[in-house]
C-alpha cells in the first residue's frame, strides 16, 4: 500500500513539475515576443499579427498549453487516479481499459456514420467548370490570395506560374508572397519569379516570435484589401477555377457560411508507399470524412491550405493563432464557436506529399500536437465551449480534434498490449477484462480493425484503383500514425509551440539536396 | 482594435441565394425523434404487431404446448455460457456451426436472465430477426420503386406465412437467415442499379453477416458476387477484367473475412479449419458416403469442394452462360440473374440433400427459399410497371407491362394471391402426416398452431408424443432436476465440468452458472487433472463409445459427448457417482442419462471470484 501511495504521489510531483515548467516557457516566450516588438521599426502591424487574436479573444490563444485551471483539474485528476491505484491497482486499470474501449467504440462508430454520410456526396459544394466560367466578372468580389514561405528558394518558378494560371479578374486579385525579412535567399527567388509582374506583392514580415506561418498568415490579412481571402502553401497547384467557384459558393452560401474549404491531393501519389498511403488518407479526409463532417454541422478541423474565408468573419472570430501550431484546425474550431459555418467545394489542389518517413512523421506529430493544443485551448472553459457549440458539437470536437491524436497514442499502447500477451500471457491482463470489457475490447479491435481497413479500401475504389494494394496494406500506416502521435505527445509536453517545418521538394529528385540544406 | 470594426461584408445579390441542400440545416434530435415516430405507418405498425405476435407464439409454443428444439437449447446454453459462465469465452459456442445466431443469443440472454427468462432467449432472438425482415422487405420494395400498398399486402403475407411464424418462435438459425438472406438482396437489388460505394457496404455488409447464419449462405454469397461483379457485356477488355476483378474483391472481402475467422476459430478450437464439413457427433455427415472424411485427409475439402462444385456448378455455369448470352447491362437484368441464382441455389441445394442423401435431407429447408421468393415478388412487381420490356431478356415476366393502373394492380394483385397460395399450399404440404417422420418439430408447429386455425395441422396431432417433438417435461426435466440437485451441494469454491454438446441444459436450469466450466479446448483430461481448476463435479451423459478422450476428440467431432464418461473410466477410484437420473428421454436406448461425479480427492480452495486460469 505504502509504494501504491509513494506512486501516487510521484505522479502528482511529476505532473506538478511538468505543468510548472510548461507555465515557465509560456512566460519566457511572452517575455522574448514583446521584447522584440519592443525593438522594431515594425511595431504597430506585426505586433497586431502576433497579438490579433490576444486582442479580440485573449482566452484561446495557445500561447501555454495548460491553463491554471486546467492544471489544477488535471492535478485533481492525477490525484484521484493514484489514489484509486493507491486502493486498488487491479480496479483502477479495469476501469481505465472499459473506458478506453468505451471510447474506441464510440469513435468507430461517428467515424463509420460520418464516412457513410460522406459517401452520399450532399456534402460536397459541386459548381461545374462552364458554370464557374461563366460567371460575370463584375459580380465577382475582390480576392487577396496568401502565400506564406519560410526557407523555400527552390518552389517559386513553379509558384508563381501556378499562381498565374489562375482564372480571376486581374483587378479583383491581390497575389500575396509573404516571407520572412530575413529569409533573404527566399525574397531573392521570389522576386527572381515575379519580375515586373504587376499582380504579385512581396510582403516582408519583420522577424519577430513566433516565426510561425499563421503571424505571417495574420500580416497578410492586415494589409490584405480583398473581401474574400484564401490561403495557398508555396508548392500548391490550385485547379485554375478554384477562386470561382469558391466566390460563387460563398455567393450563394447563407450569410453564416463563413469558410469553404477546397479538397487537397497530391501531384506525387506514385512516388512510392507512403506517397500512396498519404493520397488514400487524403481522399479519405476530404473526399468522405469532411462532407460527412459538413451533413452533421460538426466542427471541421481546417487544412493548411486552399481555405477561402470572408474577410469579415476572419476579423470577427480573430483570425489565425499566432502560437497555434495547427493554427488551421484552431481556426476551424473558432469559426464553429462563433456560429459560423465550413462549406467543402468539389476544386482540388495539387501539393507535395511527404515521401520521406522522417519528414513525414515530424509533419505528422506537428499536426497531432496541434490538434490537442487546439483541444485543450477550447477546453479552458468548458461551459462556454459547451454553450457556444452544444454539447453534441462539443462531443465531436472532442473525438475529431482531441480524439484523433489520442486514440492514436493509445492504438501504440494497446497493441504492445496484445503482442505482449501472446508472448508472455501475463495473468494480470486477464484481471482487468471482464466479460463485457473483454467481449467489447474484442469487438472493438478485430470489427474495428477489419472496418476500417475495409473503409480504406472503399476509398481507394472511389479515387484510384492503383491505390487499393496500398490500402491493403495501411495497417503499416496506422503504425506510423501511432508513432507519430507518441511523438507529438511528447514534445506537447517538452515543446508545445516548436514548429517542425516540413520540408517539400522531396518529389523533385535533383532539387531534393537542396531542399534538405534548406 | 480597430480591425474588429470593419465591415467588410460583400453585397449580396439575392438573385445568388440559389437554394443548396448542402447548407440545409439539420433537424435537432429531438425533432428527428419525433419525425421518425410520426413516420411510422402500416410497414411500422405491422413490424410492431408482428414482433409482439412472435414473441408471444414463442411463449405460447414454449410454456403451453412444451415445444423447443434441443438445438435452440443448444444455442442459448452457449450464450449463456459465453455472457455469464466461468471463465467466460466465446470459445464456449464451439464454433462448429455458424455462430451468428448464438451471437445474437449472446445480446438477449444478459437482457432475459435478471427476470429469469434465458431460456427464451432463443425464440425472443427469432422474433426480433423475423419482425426484421418486414421493414427490410418494405425497404426493398421502396427501394425499387413498388407501390405503397403492395409492399404493404407483401409483407402482410410474409408476416402471417405459416413458415415465418414458426421459425421465428424457434430459436434457431432460420430466422437469422431470413434477415440477413433479405438484407442480402435488398443490398444486391440497389448495389446492381446504382454501384454506389455505399450499397457496396450495405451488400457486402449484409452478405458478411448472411455467410454465417446457414451453410447454405456461402453458395448464395459466391452466385451473388459473380453476378455483381462482372461487367459482363465487356468481358474481352483487360481493363474492364480487371474492374471486375476489384470489384468482386471488393464485395466478397468483407463475406470472406468472416467465413475466414470463424474457420480460423475452429481451427484453434476445434483443431480442424475445415470442421463445418464434418459433423459427425451431432448430425448426419454431409458428405456423401463415398467421400472421406476432412478430418482424416489434409485437405479433405477438396472432394467436398468438388461434390458441391458438381452439384452446384451446373447452376453457376447455366448463370454463367445466360450471364454472357444476355450480356446484361442494366442493373433490372442483372438483378433478375441475382434473384433466379439466388433461389435456384437453395432449390439445388435442397434437391442434392433430400433427393442424393448428400446433407441433411428435411424438407423443411425447403423454407431457406422463402426470402429470396419475398424479394423475387417485389421484383416481379417493378417489372410489371416497366414501359419497354425485353423479351429476349431474364427479366421478361410475361406480365403486363404497360403503366395502365389496372394491369399494374391486376399484376400485384396477381403476385400477392400466388405469394398466399403458395404459403397456404407449404403450411398445408408440412402438415401432412406421412411427413410426420422426418419432421417432427415443424409438424408438431403446424398441429398446435392447427388447433387454433383449423385450415393447418392436417394430419398432424400435437397429442400424439411419439411421433413429435417430445415434450418439455419428459426431456429437460433430469438436466433440470440434476441443475437443482447440484445448487443444493455446491460450495461457492466448487467448480462442474461440462460440455456444450451434449450436457448443456443444466446450465439454463441453476442459479449459479457462473460455476459451470465449458472447455473451448475440449481436453478433460488436462483440466480435471489439474487441481487448481477446482472441478469437484463432472456433469455428464451415459457413454455410448469408448477410446481415450483424445481420442474422441478426432472421432467424435461433434463436440464434448462421452468425454465426463471418459475421465470417469480413466480414474474411477477419483470420482464417486453421486446422482443420477433415470427415464427422461431415451436417447439411443440408454438409462441413467444424466449423472453427476464428485471428485474423491482434494481439491484446492479458491474464492469464488479468483479465476481458474484456465479460461480463453
Amino acid at each position: 500500500v505504502l509504494a501504491r501511495l509513494l506512486a501516487g504521489l510521484g505522479m502528482i510531483a511529476l505532473a506538478l513539475g511538468l505543468v510548472l515548467r510548461q507555465e515557465d516557457r509560456a512566460q519566457r516566450r511572452r517575455a522574448v515576443a514583446v521584447l522584440a516588438a519592443a525593438n522594431n521599426p515594425w511595431l504597430s502591424r506585426v505586433q497586431l499579427s502576433i497579438d490579433l487574436l490576444r486582442r479580440t479573444h485573449p482566452s484561446m490563444v495557445a500561447d501555454t498549453t495548460l491553463t491554471l485551471r486546467q492544471t489544477q483539474v488535471l492535478l485533481a485528476g492525477l490525484g484521484i487516479l493514484g489514489f484509486f491505484l493507491a486502493l486498488s491497482v487491479h480496479l483502477t486499470v479495469m476501469v481505465l481499459v472499459a473506458l478506453a474501449i468505451a471510447l474506441y467504440l464510440l469513435a468507430l462508430g461517428v467515424r463509420l456514420h460520418i464516412f457513410k454520410l460522406g459517401l452520399n456526396d450532399k456534402g460536397m459544394i459541386r459548381i461545374d467548370d462552364d458554370t464557374a466560367r461563366a460567371f460575370p466578372a463584375e459580380d465577382l468580389p475582390t480576392y487577396t490570395v496568401l502565400v506564406p514561405a519560410y526557407n523555400e528558394p527552390q518552389v517559386f518558378g513553379q509558384l508563381v506560374e501556378n499562381l498565374r494560371a489562375l482564372d480571376y479578374p486581374r483587378d479583383k486579385l491581390e497575389l500575396m508572397l509573404l516571407l520572412e525579412a530575413d529569409d533573404e535567399e527566399t525574397i531573392a527567388a521570389a522576386r527572381a519569379a515575379v519580375g515586373d509582374l504587376t499582380d504579385f506583392v512581396i510582403v516582408r514580415i519583420p522577424p519577430a516570435e513566433p516565426r510561425t506561418k499563421p503571424k505571417a498568415l495574420n500580416y497578410g490579412l492586415i494589409k490584405a484589401r480583398g473581401d474574400l481571402i484564401a490561403v495557398y502553401d508555396a508548392e500548391d497547384r490550385p485547379d485554375v477555377l478554384q477562386l470561382r467557384k469558391a466566390a460563387i459558393a460563398l455567393a450563394r452560401a447563407p450569410e453564416d457560411v463563413a469558410c469553404v474549404q477546397a479538397r487537397l491531393g497530391f501531384f506525387n501519389p506514385q512516388q512510392n508507399l507512403l506517397t500512396k498511403w498519404f493520397t488514400l488518407d487524403y481522399k479519405m479526409w476530404f473526399g468522405e470524412l469532411l462532407p460527412g463532417l459538413v451533413q452533421l454541422e460538426a466542427p471541421i478541423p481546417l487544412g493548411g491550405t486552399s481555405n477561402h474565408f470572408r474577410k469579415s468573419a476572419l476579423f470577427e472570430v480573430g483570425a489565425w493563432d499566432a502560437f497555434n501550431v495547427t493554427e488551421d484546425a484552431d481556426l476551424g474550431l473558432r469559426l464553429y464557436r462563433f456560429g459560423y459555418r465550413t462549406g467543402v467545394i468539389d476544386s482540388t489542389t495539387l501539393e507535395e506529399a511527404n515521401s520521406d518517413f522522417v519528414n513525414w512523421i515530424k509533419q505528422r506529430s506537428r499536426w497531432y500536437k496541434g490538434y490537442a493544443q487546439t483541444l485543450l485551448v477550447h477546453l479552458r472553459d468548458p461551459r462556454a465551449f459547451r454553450r457556444d457549440v452544444g454539447l453534441r458539437g462539443m462531443v465531436l470536437a472532442c473525438l475529431f480534434v482531441g480524439g484523433t491524436p489520442l486514440l492514436a497514442v493509445m492504438n501504440s499502447f494497446f497493441w504492445t498490449c496484445v503482442i505482449v500477451w501472446f508472448i508472455f500471457h501475463p495473468p494480470f491482463f486477464l484481471q482487468v477484462l471482464p466479460t463485457l470489457t473483454y467481449f467489447l475490447g474484442m469487438i472493438s479491435w478485430i470489427g474495428g480493425n477489419a472496418t476500417m481497413l475495409y473503409c480504406w479500401l472503399l476509398g481507394a475504389r472511389r479515387s484510384d484503383d492503383k491505390l487499393i494494394l496500398p490500402a491493403l496494406l495501411s495497417p503499416l500506416y496506422w503504425v506510423m500514425m501511432a508513432l507519430a502521435a507518441t511523438k507529438a505527445a511528447i514534445q506537447l509536453i517538452t515543446a508545445p509551440s516548436f514548429w517542425e517545418k516540413t520540408q517539400h521538394g522531396l518529389d523533385m529528385p535533383t532539387s531534393s539536396s537542396d531542399a534538405k540544406a534548406a | 482594435m480597430i480591425v474588429t470594426t470593419i465591415d467588410l461584408r460583400p453585397v449580396r445579390d439575392p438573385a445568388l441565394d440559389l437554394p443548396d441542400s448542402t447548407f440545409a440545416r439539420r433537424p435537432r434530435l429531438h425533432q428527428r425523434i419525433v419525425r421518425r415516430l410520426l413516420a411510422i405507418r402500416e410497414i411500422g405498425l405491422l413490424t410492431i404487431f408482428a414482433l409482439a405476435g412472435y414473441i408471444a407464439t414463442g411463449w405460447w409454443m414454449f410454456y403451453v404446448k412444451h415445444f423447443y428444439i434441443n438445438d435452440e437449447l443448444n444455442r442459448i446454453a452457449d450464450a449463456v455460457y459465453v455472457t455469464v459462465g466461468r471463465d467466460p469465452h466465446l470459445g464456449a459456442i464451439g464454433f462448429y456451426w455458424p455462430p451468428l445466431p448464438q451471437l445474437l443469443n449472446c445480446i438477449f440472454v444478459p437482457i432475459l436472465e435478471p427476470f429469469g427468462q434465458t431460456i427464451m432467449a432463443g425464440p425472443v432472438e427469432t422474433a426480433f430477426c423475423m419482425a426484421g425482415c418486414i421493414p427490410v422487405l418494405a425497404k426493398l420494395g421502396r427501394s425499387l420503386g413498388v407501390g405503397r400498398w403492395t409492399i404493404f399486402a407483401i409483407c402482410c403475407v410474409f408476416a402471417i406465412t405459416p413458415d415465418a411464424i414458426y421459425n421465428s418462435t424457434n430459436g434457431m438459425s432460420e430466422a437469422c437467415f431470413f434477415f440477413t438472406g433479405l438484407l442480402t438482396m435488398l443490398g444486391f437489388l440497389r448495389y446492381v442499379r446504382s454501384h454506389s460505394t455505399a450499397d457496396m457496404i450495405l451488400f457486402s455488409a449484409a452478405m458478411s453477416a448472411f455467410i454465417l447464419t446457414r451453410l447454405e449462405g456461402p453458395f448464395v454469397v459466391v452466385v451473388l458476387v459473380v453476378v455483381a461483379s462482372f461487367e459482363w457485356s465487356n468481358l474481352r477488355s483487360r481493363s474492364s477484367l480487371r474492374n471486375s476483378a476489384w470489384t468482386a474483391v471488393l464485395l466478397a472481402l468483407p463475406p470472406l473475412g468472416c467465413f475466414g475467422f470463424w474457420m480460423l476459430v475452429q481451427w484453434i478450437l476445434l483443431k480442424n479449419p475445415l470442421f463445418f464439413l464434418d459433423q459427425s457427433g451431432t448430425a448426419p455427415p454431409l458428405n456423401a458416403s463415398w467421400l472421406p472424411k476432412t478430418s482424416s485427409l489434409p485437405f479433405g475439402a477438396v472432394p467436398w469442394a468438388l461434390h458441391w462444385v458438381l452439384v452446384l456448378g451446373g447452376g453457376a455455369l447455366a448463370i454463367a452462360l445466360i450471364g454472357i448470352v444476355l450480356r446484361p447491362r442494366s442493373g433490372r437484368t442483372r438483378g433478375s440473374l441475382g434473384v433466379l441464382g439466388a433461389i435456384g441455389t437453395i432449390v439445388a441445394i435442397q434437391i442434392d440433400s433430400v433427393g442424393f442423401d448428400h446433407g441433411y435431407g428435411d424438407p423443411r429447408y425447403f423454407a431457406m427459399a422463402v426470402p429470396f421468393g419475398f424479394a423475387a415478388a417485389m421484383w416481379m412487381a417493378v417489372r410489371s410497371t416497366d414501359k419497354t420490356p425485353r423479351r429476349a431478356a431474364i427479366s421478361y415476366t410475361g406480365l403486363p407491362t404497360n403503366q395502365r393502373r389496372g394491369w399494374v394492380t391486376l399484376a400485384n394483385v396477381g403476385i400477392v394471391g400466388v405469394l398466399v397460395v403458395n404459403a397456404g399450399l407449404g403450411s398445408w404440404t408440412m402438415s401432412s402426416g406421412p411427413i410426420t417422420g422426418i419432421e417432427h418439430e415443424c409438424t408438431f408447429f403446424q398441429g398446435a398452431v392447427g388447433q387454433l386455425i383449423p385450415f393447418l395441422g392436417r394430419g398432424g396431432n400435437p397429442a400424439d408424443k411419439k411421433n413429435y417433438c417430445p415434450p418439455f417435461a419428459d426431456t429437460i426435466k433430469p438436466y433440470m432436476q440434476a441443475a437443482h440437485w447440484l445448487d443444493g451441494q455446491l460450495q461457492p469454491s466448487n467448480r462442474v465440468l461440462t460440455d456444450n454438446s451434449s450436457v448443456f441444459q443444466p446450465d439454463l436450469f441453476t442459479k449459479h452458472p457462473n460455476q459451470y466450466i465449458v472447455r473451448n479446448d475440449r481436453d478433460w483430461e488436462k483440466i480435471t487433472a489439474n487441481p487448481g481448476s477446482h472441478v469437484t463435479y463432472i456433469i455428464t451423459t451415459a457413454r455410448r463409445r469408448r477410446g481415450r478422450p483424445q481420442e474422441l476428440n478426432l472421432s467424435i467431432t461433434g463436440g464434448n459427448a462421452d468425454y465426463g464418461a471418459q475421465i470417469i473410466d480413466q480414474r474411477p477410484a477419483a470420482w464417486k457417482l453421486v446422482y443420477s437420473t433415470s427415464g427422461g428421454l431415451a436417447v439411443k436406448g440408454v438409462g441413467n442419462w444424466v449423472q453427476v461425479y464428485r471428485a474423491t480427492g482434494t481439491v484446492a480452495p479458491e474464492g469464488i471470484n479468483g479465476p481458474t486460469g484456465l479460461g480463453g
